[in-house]
């Protein structure tokens, strides 16, 4: 193990300087625990190929129906002119908003020194990833000519003729494919000492190879640590605006049109915050079962869950007022479309789906004031399910109802996904899933080198001054 | 384009001679037809040329014929567009006197009666119990012994000929045809024809149908009589109602007598809802108030029919005061001649005879016509086993007599029936011999629609299948017979050219279509003794049956576009519906799209209610037409027929079929479905979308000034046409009109495309809601119509059948009626009340300058062109809707499946309905947006021919398919940039609105103000007596 | 210590060869001609052999011209015509002009192809050529009553609408967009009619010049002196 990661000197910016004392894990005691422990949680089980085949299940179901919808045109899916985005958009600002979790605890977390999300940060990174990987195909899903999704890339071509530039779906395009590259680079740039430690221990000379590549041959020298350190703290610098921005122009899809509801200047920070708020419930969805199941309470300790929860408490209020605000704009705006709409959004057509968002999103997560409950991870999970259903149901009462009671009386409507929408939003989280839990059974889920940081090394424990000061 | 075709149909055809349209035949799809968005093929192409080439067409341009429309008995006269030998479209000609270039929806789909996909392709024989193909010499060889026997045996004398009712000289030329072999003459039917009006016409007048002078009366009362949706001479009259309307000043005011409001109620300033069976006394108390013959008070008329004193009262001054006027008679109660005749003595007493009524003008149309009674004494016959041969054309009584008639047991009992009808309808599938008739835009023909005046029919085409006009036919079987041979020329053309003095006189009369010169008188009318028991039956509701205004008596069923066109009342599309009033059906605890059972004496139907605010809760309303058992893949299966719910029972007096008073019991049935309906929300929730002033406001101009919808929005000064901000540039920005680069979009640019800014004006005081436009639209633009079963998602049981994808709200019509009722509470909660006003408004693409659809799409595939107009490109559009979410009218339409590609299940357009396809328009793909563009193709044509001619396009020089059409001339389209256009004046009108002008977006379409006619005083029917 | 980055150069090389497998690949045009069918009718062998013509692309492109899944949007796709009509011998040596059989060209959007009957207006003569082939399958397709099922060569897609007649009438010669069809023994696609291509023209404006040096004339000192003709370049100019 000498070869292991050797923490640098913990002068400057050159090596990621976690602030070590925002967080004990007093159960862990050395390096060589950390790399057993958590080197263990790769081995594959029963129970993990069992997920793996029910979310590759899923995503069979979601393709299927993917391929009969390209084949017989949109019809087939539940839209009910005027209400022409349905089930796919949302599903597509959901996923979207799932992403941001992940990038606000690794970068944003990192630049204010949050201590709590070391060990949870890799997992978070990871769902990202995987979340902006899903969301990136809806747009598609979405259009009504699929094979014909480049246009909207702008390349040279002998048409003589250029995206425009003005539309939101082309900043979108921008903006998914920056935010996915960013994501990616900063969860591999991060992985990099966690896969040269796979590498030295791994025995299997084919497997051996491919880490061998992905580390890029990191040998731990100080120089690489510099470098790595710099690298880190540049990408998380990167991204941090990267959070704001992505979901903002996703927002502007709905504020820039006329639709009553949709057009509206909060939608950017409004949508932020619902996009923090969703992805913690993700996080909580996904980390509760890991580190119950590979056995990682003591590094995913109670004090980080409590952190979280309060972070969650703190977005599900940003979010509630956001929708008070939306209200108090329609009856101050005395806009009669608008408040019809909102009217009609509550007490009208649509009442439940208002009612299961607020609930979810507003009046159940008030439930994280007490410290019992926010130290309870059965309750968190529980909760976090919710979550997860409010938000996506957020997403449905901003799109739907605004398009299906809009300005021509004429032309107001109903809305019912059919079997395929359900069957693509199923193959959806199937998609999701299998790729991370393909990925929690490669590599560490859980950030190796950044918690043998705040580890005091055997070598150091024996001195004088210790782990940290 | 030339005229493409895909190989392997080439191997099939090229073994024995074909004509090049043939190829197109075999091929179906020649030039833009197969044009599917996007769908890219490397298939080898065949350029099919003429083997000898016709000296008048030029391949790609549109060669047009003058003819006569033959969908109804008014006889229009028409203009047939064909391109490379086939027709495309149908319009009015405007040298006709009838419609003056206008003509209504059924008039536009005879199109898909010429191109019905399930039309016989060839003589048919039974055998058995089915009907299999023969050939023409075997049919004529077939029927010709059978009549020479026939005539031997004497059996002809019992023979029974019903030909749909025509006028013109076929009927006379038909009874001469059947007195030859001596079969008496044949009966005239027409299940829509107002027989009883037709007949207190006769009695007063001497005419069958007297020119109504909407135009000169001062106040117009309508007695059931629905002269706007399809009763006498539709179109006609619904350029006269127009026009008189649009003068405002001096506009007469219509008021509308009758138990349910229809299109021309819902059109009307007041209604009075007579309980049924009532409105002759009703009459006969006016008729003795204004002094003219007839007894009994007006209170207590007034009582029985369940309206308040005042408002007859009121009327009957009116009627007084305001000469001259203008009474209609029409409805088909138990005694409407009747209340016909009472009405014409009102007429006659108030003077109206010569002023608004001009028995010098008569109309020919119902010339010659057969009562009912008639046609329900020869089933009786046909019954008793006393008929030996039937001939049947056009006409089919087995599905428009009522089912108390039991026509198809009778029918069924002749030994030997010959059709000689187009299609499988529900007579023909009884028959044993059919020999096709040509379509009428295949044949010759003629009518007289005003004495001395002919309207020719000739033949735009040649037949699409292997049919023969049954004139022909007729003449063919007669040179088989020795003493008849003699009489008659080679073919049919020859009796028409015998009519306008020979072949010379032919050729010089077709261009127009129009000349001097009179059809074969027309036979006696004939008659038998009514039965009468008009109100007999059970039940504590009154049955309403009405033929319907777009469908007629179920002819125009097996046309999909006429089936997707919402009925102008109810908006329902494909669908058989109850009409409840909501009290009634709150009564029962029934609610919207609930089955319902309608029971009467003879039958029972049952079908979704639709709650209607414009029937008395005493009335329960079903429309005729849907509901037949054959009649092809669009027909068959499709709603519920409601002549089954009638009885043998007819007016006393001139033998009408009693559709009206019938009494009828309704219950809950199980079961509901959703309605085919086009209709969100029927009111206008305060939007101020059709916009509507009294004329007190009109004069005094209050209420005339902007209507600020949104309170503190930015400015919505009225900026019609070019004086408002234009897109300067293809993302719709408004930017600096000053900014240099603006390529084409700089009017001082030298393509000098943007000068121009196209635009319309719809007039609300002139449209009645009639949907012509629509039918117009479809055909111009190649819409898809999305109804039919097949067409719909099969995913979800409750939503599959007829009208799936209406019912999704996927119909494709890019102009809509919307109709919305005057009224503050939504329908389920409405008490009776008779006081609403109806505003029907065109809604389609307003072209905005400044359009919220622009700036949205990723790929340009919307986007402004210089010339004001909002372009859709279909082949680049990727089908993201983001536009229609930014479309405020919500006038963007999607393509949810393949409508337009062939070998889909749910292709719009089967073989040979494709022959229709517009060739200038694209046929949109699947995923792809697609709504109005003015006709851009038109612009184009137009711009194209003038540059050919070397000129600048002048004002006024083409028009849109909708106003080209529009039998009400509500639209008018034009450049407003240039004040030479009509439409430019017309902007400047002070009844001149935008909708949802706060919005900012400039729309290219202007509407004016409806103005509403309100009586002097007002006429106020209380809800309760009315119950 | 073991230096494992030279790991990273096995998979390297294998992208390598992957990437340069599917150019390859691509590039690669299989040959169109489908053995014949027992039976074959004159347009399947005509089909059967236009098929070859062109190289096919790895993909389609959509509506670069009517025959899109030929890279290049078909330029050079010549195939073989059901009665080997010699055009040089019609314009060159006979000195028939294009409009003779090609009679709309100037007033219609369809330029127009003549009937069998204008063909056999002048072959009736028995002294032309009586030995030939070509000549012997016109007049028994004359003698038939059956059209001549030319295939088709230059194609735009069905969305969109080309005027013929104002383009003619603009001055422009029929060789700028079909080439020197008058010296082509079998007509080719002369140009790729993509979009681009005719965009360019309407943005750059036709020279008369070099209109006229495109079909093989040299230009008198008026072409050269004439401005380029500009046209609008609005999309819904062809596209509706």
């Amino acid at each position: 193990m000498a070869t292991l990661a050797q923490p640098g000197q913990d002068t400057g910016p050159m090596r990621p300087n976690i602030a070590r004392a925002g967080l004990q894990l007093p159960a862990v005691k050395d390096y060589g625990q950390v790399d057993r422990e958590i080197m263990g949680t790769l081995r594959p089980t029963k129970g993990w190929f069992t997920l793996l085949m029910v979310a590759i299940t899923c995503l069979g179901i979601g393709a299927t129906s993917w391929i009969y919808q390209i084949h017989e045109g949109l019809g087939v899916a539940g839209y009910a002119p005027p209400v022409m985005w349905g089930v796919y958009i949302i599903t597509f600002v959901f996923w979207i908003g799932i992403g941001h979790a992940g990038t606000l605890i690794s970068a944003i977390l990192y630049l204010f020194r949050a201590g709590f999300r070391t060990t949870i940060y890799r997992c978070a990174e990871a769902m990202t990833v995987f979340a902006v990987m899903t969301a990136g195909l809806f747009p598609i899903i979405h259009i009504g000519r699929p094979w014909k999704f480049f246009w909207l890339i702008p390349y040279p071509n002998w048409r003589l003729l250029w995206p425009n530039f003005k539309s939101p779906l082309v900043w979108d395009v921008f903006a998914i494919s920056t935010y996915l590259t960013i994501s990616v680079t900063f969860l591999f740039i991060g992985l990099l000492p966690d896969i040269a430690t796979l590498r030295d221990a791994e025995k299997n000379p084919m497997k051996k190879a491919i880490l061998a590549m992905l580390s890029f041959g990191w040998r731990n020298s100080e120089n690489e640590w510099r470098h790595f350190a710099r690298a880190y703290l540049f990408l998380a610098a990167f991204s941090t605006p990267l959070v704001l921005s992505v979901h903002s122009v996703v927002s502007f899809d709905f504020s820039m049109a006329l639709v009553p509801g949709w057009h509206t200047t909060i939608f950017a920070p409004y949508f932020v915050a619902g996009a923090i708020f969703s992805g913690m419930g993700m996080v909580f969805t996904i980390i509760i079962p890991i580190r119950k199941f590979f056995k990682l309470e003591h590094y995913v300790t109670l004090n980080i869950m409590d952190a979280g929860a309060k972070l969650t408490l703190f977005t599900s209020m940003v979010v509630g007022c956001a929708y008070m605000v939306e209200f108090f704009i329609a009856w101050y705006g005395a806009v009669p479309v608008e408040q019809d709409y909102f009217w009609n959004r509550v007490f009208g057509q649509w009442w439940w789906t208002a009612w299961i968002m607020l609930t979810c999103n507003v009046i159940l997560p008030l439930s994280l004031f007490s410290q019992k409950l926010r130290r309870n991870p059965t309750w968190l999970w529980i909760l976090s399910l919710f979550i997860n259903l409010g938000m996506w149901y957020e997403r449905f009462v901003i799109i739907v109802p605004g398009l299906s009671h809009e300005f021509e009386p004429w032309q107001w409507t109903g809305y019912a996904p059919s079997f395929i929408d359900m069957g693509i939003l199923l193959g959806s989280f199937g998609w999701f899933f299998m790729w991370f839990l393909l990925f929690i059974k490669q590599l560490p889920v859980i950030a190796i080198a950044e918690v043998k940081e705040i580890v005091p090394p055997r070598l150091k424990a024996a001195s004088s001054h210790g782990g940290g000061h | 384009m030339s005229t493409e075709t895909k190989d392997p149909a080439i191997a099939d055809v090229i073994a024995e001679p074909v004509r090049r349209r043939d190829f197109l035949k075999v091929l179906g799809v020649g030039g833009a037809a197969v044009t599917a968005v996007g769908c890219y093929s490397d298939q080898v192409e065949k350029l099919i040329p003429y083997v000898a080439s016709p000296d008048e067409t030029v391949p790609g341009v549109s060669t047009y014929y003058a003819s006569t429309c033959r969908e109804c008995a008014a006889g229009c006269g028409i203009i047939v567009e064909t391109r490379d030998g086939r027709a495309i479209k149908v319009e009015g000609n405007p040298a006709h006197p009838v419609n003056r270039g206008a003509l209504c929806a059924r008039g536009q789909a005879s199109l898909q009666g010429l191109y019905n996909p399930d039309r016989f392709a060839t003589p048919m024989k039974r055998q058995g119990d089915t009907l299999v193909a023969t050939t023409w010499d075997d049919a004529i060889a077939t029927l010709s012994a059978k009549l020479a026997d026939a005539k031997q045996s004497g059996a002809a004398k019992d023979a029974v000929f019903i030909n749909q009712h025509e006028q013109g000289s076929f009927p006379a030329f038909l009874d001469q045809w059947l007195a030859g072999f001596g079969m008496p003459a044949h009966l005239a039917y027409d299940a829509e024809a107002p027989i009883s009006t037709v007949a207190a016409n006769r009695q007063a007048f001497g005419v069958s149908w007297p020119g109504y002078d909407l135009g000169a009366a001062k106040i117009i009362v309508s007695f059931a009589a629905d002269f706007l949706d399809g009763w006498g001479l539709p179109v006609p009259q619904q350029l006269a109602f127009a026009d008189a309307r649009a003068r405002i000043e001096g506009a007469p005011r219509l008021v509308y007598v009758g138990p349910r409001r229809s299109l021309t109620g819902l059109n009307a300033d007041t209604w009075i809802p007579a309980r049924p069976g009532t409105v002759q006394q009703l009459a006969e108390a006016i008729a003795a108030a204004v002094g003219g013959r007839g007894a009994g008070d007006l209170k207590g008329a007034a009582e029985r029919s369940g309206v308040s004193a005042e408002a007859v009262e009121a009327l009957v001054a009116e009627l007084k005061a305001a000469k001259p006027s203008l009474l209609l008679a029409g409805g088909a109660g138990p005694n409407a001649t009747a209340l016909a005749s009472t009405i014409n003595d009102i007429n006659k007493a108030l003077g109206n005879v010569g002023q608004t009524i001009k028995p010098a003008e008569a109309s020919q149309a119902f010339e010659g016509i057969a009562t009912h009674a008639a046609l329900r004494d020869a089933a009786e016959r046909m019954a008793a086993g006393r008929v030996p041969v039937a001939f049947v054309r056009g006409a089919d009584p087995v599905h428009s007599m009522p089912g108390g008639a039991k026509f198809a047991e009778a029918f069924a009992k002749v030994p030997f029936k010959v059709s000689f009808s187009s299609y499988p309808d529900d007579t023909t599938q009884l028959c044993d011999l059919v020999l096709p008739d040509n379509h009428s835009l295949e044949s010759w023909g003629d009518a007289e629609p005003v004495k001395g005046t002919l309207s020719l029919q000739q033949p735009a085409m040649d037949p699409v299948f292997s049919t023969r006009a049954t004139a022909d036919v007729l003449i063919a079987l007669a040179k088989a017979d020795p003493q008849m041979a003699g009489r008659y020329p080679a073919d049919y053309r020859g009796v028409i050219a015998a009519r306008v003095g020979g072949n010379a006189g032919l050729v010089a009369a077709l261009p127009t279509a129009v000349t001097r010169g009179s059809a074969l008188p027309a036979p006696a009318p004939k008659s038998a003794a009514p039965k009468g028991g008009g109100a007999a039956g059970q039940g504590d509701y009154f049955l309403y049956v009405y033929q319907s205004p777009v469908l007629g008596d179920g002819r125009g069923a097996n046309k999909p576009w006429l089936q997707e066109l919402p009925d102008p009342v109810t908006k329902i599309a494909w669908q058989t519906v109850v009409e409840l009033h909501p009290e009634t059906a709150r009564k029962l605890s029934i609610a919207q799209g609930d089955h319902v059972t309608v029971t009467t004496s003879t039958g029972s139907l049952t079908a979704p209610a639709y709650l209607y605010i414009g029937i008395r809760p005493d009335t329960v309303a079903v429309a005729a037409g849907r509901g037949h058992a054959a009649y092809g893949r669009y027909a068959r299966g499709c709603g519920s027929n409601a002549m089954a719910l009638l009885g043998v029972a007819e007016d006393m007096r001139s033998g009408q079929m009693v559709l009206a008073g019938v009494r009828a019991s309704i219950a809950r049935a199980t079961g509901e479905s959703r309605l085919v309906t086009t209709e969100g929300s029927a009111r206008q929730h305060d939007r101020g979308i059709a916009q509507a002033v009294t004329l007190e406001q009109f004069r005094t101009g209050e209420g005339v000034e902007h209507e600020h919808t949104f309170p503190g929005q930015a400015s919505t000064e009225f900026l019609p046409g070019l004086r408002a901000p234009v897109a300067n540039d293809a993302q719709g920005d408004l930017g600096d009109p000053k900014s240099a680069q603006k390529g084409q979009y700089d009017p001082d640019h030298w393509s000098g495309v943007a000068k121009r800014r196209w635009a319309m004006v719809v007039d609300l005081a002139r449209c009645t809601g009639c949907s012509a436009c629509v039918t117009a639209c479809y055909a111009e633009n190649n819409i898809p119509t999305v109804g039919a079963p097949w067409q719909g998602p099969q995913l979800w049981p409750n939503v599959t059948g007829h009208g799936a994808n209406v019912v999704r709200g996927r119909e494709m019509a890019w102009i809509r009626l919307e109709r919305y009722f005057e009224i503050d509470r939504e329908p389920k909660d409405v008490e009776f009340n008779a006081e609403f006003d109806t505003r029907v408004i065109p809604m389609m693409c307003q072209q905005c300058g400044n359009a919220p659809c622009e700036p949205v799409c990723p790929v340009y595939a919307t986007y402004h062109s210089p010339d004001g107009l909002n372009v859709q490109v279909y082949n680049r559009c990727v089908g993201t809707r983001y536009c229609s979410n930014g479309c405020p009218y919500k006038v963007r339409y999607f393509n949810w499946f393949g409508y337009g590609e062939p070998n889909r299940a749910q292709y719009a357009f089967p073989e040979p309905l494709n022959w229709q396809l517009n060739p200038d328009v694209t046929v949109r793909g699947k995923g792809v947006m697609e709504k109005c563009t003015f006709c851009v193709q038109r612009i184009r044509e137009a711009e194209n021919r003038a540059r050919l001619e070397n000129r600048e396009v002048q004002p006024d020089e083409f028009t849109v398919a909708c106003a080209q059409a529009c039998p009400s001339r509500a639209l008018t389209f034009g450049d407003a940039a240039d004040e030479q256009w009509a439409v430019a004046r017309m902007v400047e009108d002070k009844r001149a609105y935008h909708v949802f002008e706060e919005l900012n977006t400039y729309t290219a379409v202007v509407y004016l103000r409806k103005v509403n006619h309100p009586a002097a005083a007002p006429a106020n029917v209380a809800a309760a007596e009315a119950r | 210590m073991k230096r494992p980055s030279r790991w990273v150069f096995v998979p390297a090389a294998a992208a390598l060869t992957l990437a340069a497998s599917i150019i390859t690949a691509s590039a690669r045009a299989p040959q169109g001609n489908a053995p014949a069918p027992a039976q074959e009718t004159l347009t399947q062998k005509a089909n059967r052999e236009a098929a070859g013509k062109a190289p096919r692309g790895p993909f389609a492109y959509s509506g670069a011209s009517g025959y899109t899944n030929y890279l290049g949007g078909g330029v050079g796709r010549s195939p073989v015509q059901p009665i080997k009509f010699p055009h040089p011998v019609h314009v060159n040596t006979l000195k028939l002009n294009c409009v003779y059989c090609h009679f709309s060209a100037f007033k219609s959007p369809d330029p127009g192809l003549p009937a069998v009957s204008t063909c056999i207006g002048c072959h009736q003569n028995p002294t032309i050529l009586p030995a030939s082939p070509d000549l012997a399958k016109l007049k028994d397709y004359a003698a038939k009553g059956q059209p001549i099922p030319w295939v088709r060569v230059h194609k735009v897609p069905e969305y969109v609408h080309f005027p013929h007649m104002r383009h003619v009438n603009a001055g422009v010669t029929c060789q700028s967009c079909h080439g020197q069809v008058n010296n082509m023994p079998q007509v080719f696609q002369y140009a790729s009619l993509n979009m681009g291509w005719c965009v360019s023209c309407h943005v750059k404006g036709y020279s008369p010049a070099e209109g006229l040096r495109s079909a093989g004339y040299t230009p008198d000192s008026a072409a050269l002196a004439a401005p380029r003709k500009r046209a609008t370049y609005d999309c819904s100019n062809c596209h509706y």
